[in-house]
């Protein structure tokens, strides 16, 4: 069993968290590590900052996000100046029209046009500035990935003549290359997540912290046992490696389709010394044993496979979870969800359009309005599913395996 | 949907890619604003953008260090780490330069409605 203690701040909430050894409890206990990923301790948020290699290319990125912020709030009666543009045309729009429609109509009206025109435009610059920056850098970031590719606290295993499933090897969120095409992938995500999650003004590492905030949320087991622990679709890592700042004594694993992904991930454990194992392996056949985990989750990966991995991915983590083992897969809302709310207004259905088609989102329509993630986890046997709304357009969905 | 996969070298600079052949989206070759020139023109203005705030964030970073008597060299600026509370104000900094310079984007082209 653990035990909780709050132990902010937590100067050294890093590798091995040395200073909690001096603990009483019996050391077979796991660790639970409580801390605050918004008021990081100076020494830790240094080592958890990230910037691209270069400061003008970082500057940029950061500024199509800022531009972004500024400008989407400024489209006040954007849906009713569309509806106004629609009837001087004489076009009557169906209120229960497909996305699909419902943009073409919105695309009719000049102001909904330079909304998309630029939010995708910034997507595209914010990707260039940061593939460009790490690429100018490639010859020396292989190379020590080639170095740290053999070294530990934790392993890491590729699987180069891995069949990597088609539906993977798309450009998701246009990222160029995707999550698999790219020798350098794992940092053009994890720059491009920070880009995504301007949640925080501290905008240098933002996203870290809301890694570490999920982890810091996760559901455990109700017995408190929490010895090992695995992230599906980890890609650069963050939430695995959240998990273990927060439980310091279990096995973590993150696995993932790219090697690129898994590598890089592996290479910012290295380096933050950080006990993470790192695996390039599908969610759907993970290669571990029945029963072998406590917690099984994963950070928005559902919404980039198909519905048919989803079903298949749901039952994997079921068959690897021991009974009592947490399921949590964080995500956006879906069908079966009480807090699951579709698009409904015609600006609603062409934003949700955009993002499918030109954000490149290729699945997430399969994932939100056609996967019943509650009714999936219990055909896969789950016992108990709970489900709820988590806070901006996640749904928190929790399994225990009976 | 793309037609075909892009190839993707098994090694670069004689290091191994562990990368695999994608398909490409075509996200690129959309036309939204009547003509390619003005779309293409709306991605050059924000670039600029991104250009100009990245002078003026060295410009900032600089007088930064001149305050603190330190010189105001590339390696110095680079190695430039920002407080929390300067990263707010750089952003506050960014969404005011963002809107002073692309706000007439957002305008709207109906009649005023009074009542």
């Amino acid at each position: 069993m653990f035990k909780r203690r709050e132990l902010f701040p937590l100067a050294s909430g890093l590798a091995g968290l040395a200073v909690l050894t001096e603990s009483t409890e019996a050391q077979a206990a796991s660790r639970d590590v409580k801390l605050d990923p918004y008021k990081m301790p100076a020494e830790m948020r240094e080592k958890y900052s990230t910037r691209l290699a270069t400061l003008d290319r970082q500057s940029a990125a950061d500024f199509y996000g800022s531009f972004r912020l500024a400008l989407g709030s400024k489209y006040q009666n954007l849906e009713e100046e569309v509806a106004e543009t629609l009837t001087e045309k004489g076009i009557k729009a169906d209120p229960n029209c497909s996305l699909m429609e419902a943009w073409d109509l919105c695309l009719k009206d000049p102001r909904f046009a330079m909304k998309a025109r630029t939010w995708i435009s910034g997507q595209q610059l914010m990707w260039s500035a940061i593939k460009d920056s790490l690429h100018t850098q490639r010859d020396q970031i292989l190379a020590e990935m080639e170095k740290t590719d053999r070294m530990g606290p934790g392993k890491l295993e590729l699987n180069p003549n891995m069949e990597v499933p088609e539906y993977t090897r798309y450009e998701i969120h246009i990222q160029p290359g995707g999550y698999v095409g790219d020798p350098l992938a794992g940092g053009i995500s994890a720059f491009g997540s920070k880009h995504f999650g301007r949640a925080s003004a501290n905008l240098w590492n933002d996203h870290t912290e809301r890694h570490l905030t999920f982890a810091q949320q996760m559901a455990t087991p109700e017995d408190g046992n929490v010895n090992r622990i695995l992230d599906m679709g980890t890609g650069f890592g963050y939430l695995a490696s959240s998990l273990k700042v927060r439980f310091p004594d279990a096995e973590v694993w993150g696995i993932d389709v790219g090697g690129p992904q898994v590598r890089w991930a592996h290479n910012r454990c290295v380096k933050l010394g950080l006990d993470v194992n790192y695996a390039q392996r599908l969610a759907e056949d993970t290669k571990f044993p029945d029963g072998h985990f406590d917690i099984v989750t994963s950070y928005i990966l559902h919404h980039e496979v198909t519905a048919a991995a989803t079903k298949k991915i749901v039952a994997e983590a079921f068959r690897i979870l021991r009974p009592g083992g947490v399921f949590r897969p964080i995500d956006f809302v879906t069908v079966g969800n009480p807090a699951y709310n579709p698009p409904k207004s015609l600006t609603q259905k062409a934003a949700t359009w955009q993002d499918h088609r030109y954000n490149n989102e290729v699945w997430t329509l399969q994932w939100k309005m056609n996967s019943d993630l509650p009714q999936i986890m219990r055909d896969a046997g789950f016992a108990k599913v709970t489900a709820k709304a988590m806070g901006g357009a996640f749904g928190d969905v929790v399994a225990v395996k009976a | 949907m793309p037609a075909g996969k892009t190839k993707v070298d098994p090694v670069v600079d004689n290091h191994a890619t562990y990368a695999t052949d994608y398909f490409k989206a075509d996200t690129d070759q959309q036309v939204w604003l009547d003509s390619p020139h003005i779309d293409n023109l709306v991605t050059v203005a924000l670039a600029l953008g991104g250009e100009v705030w990245a002078t003026r964030q060295r410009q900032i970073i600089a007088e930064k260090l001149a305050e603190k008597k330190i010189a105001a060299t590339t390696a110095n600026i680079e190695a430039y780490r920002p407080s929390p509370e300067e990263e707010k104000v750089w952003e506050a900094q960014r969404q005011e330069m963002a809107l002073r310079v692309y706000g007439t984007l957002t305008r709207s082209l109906k009649p005023l409605k009074t009542g």
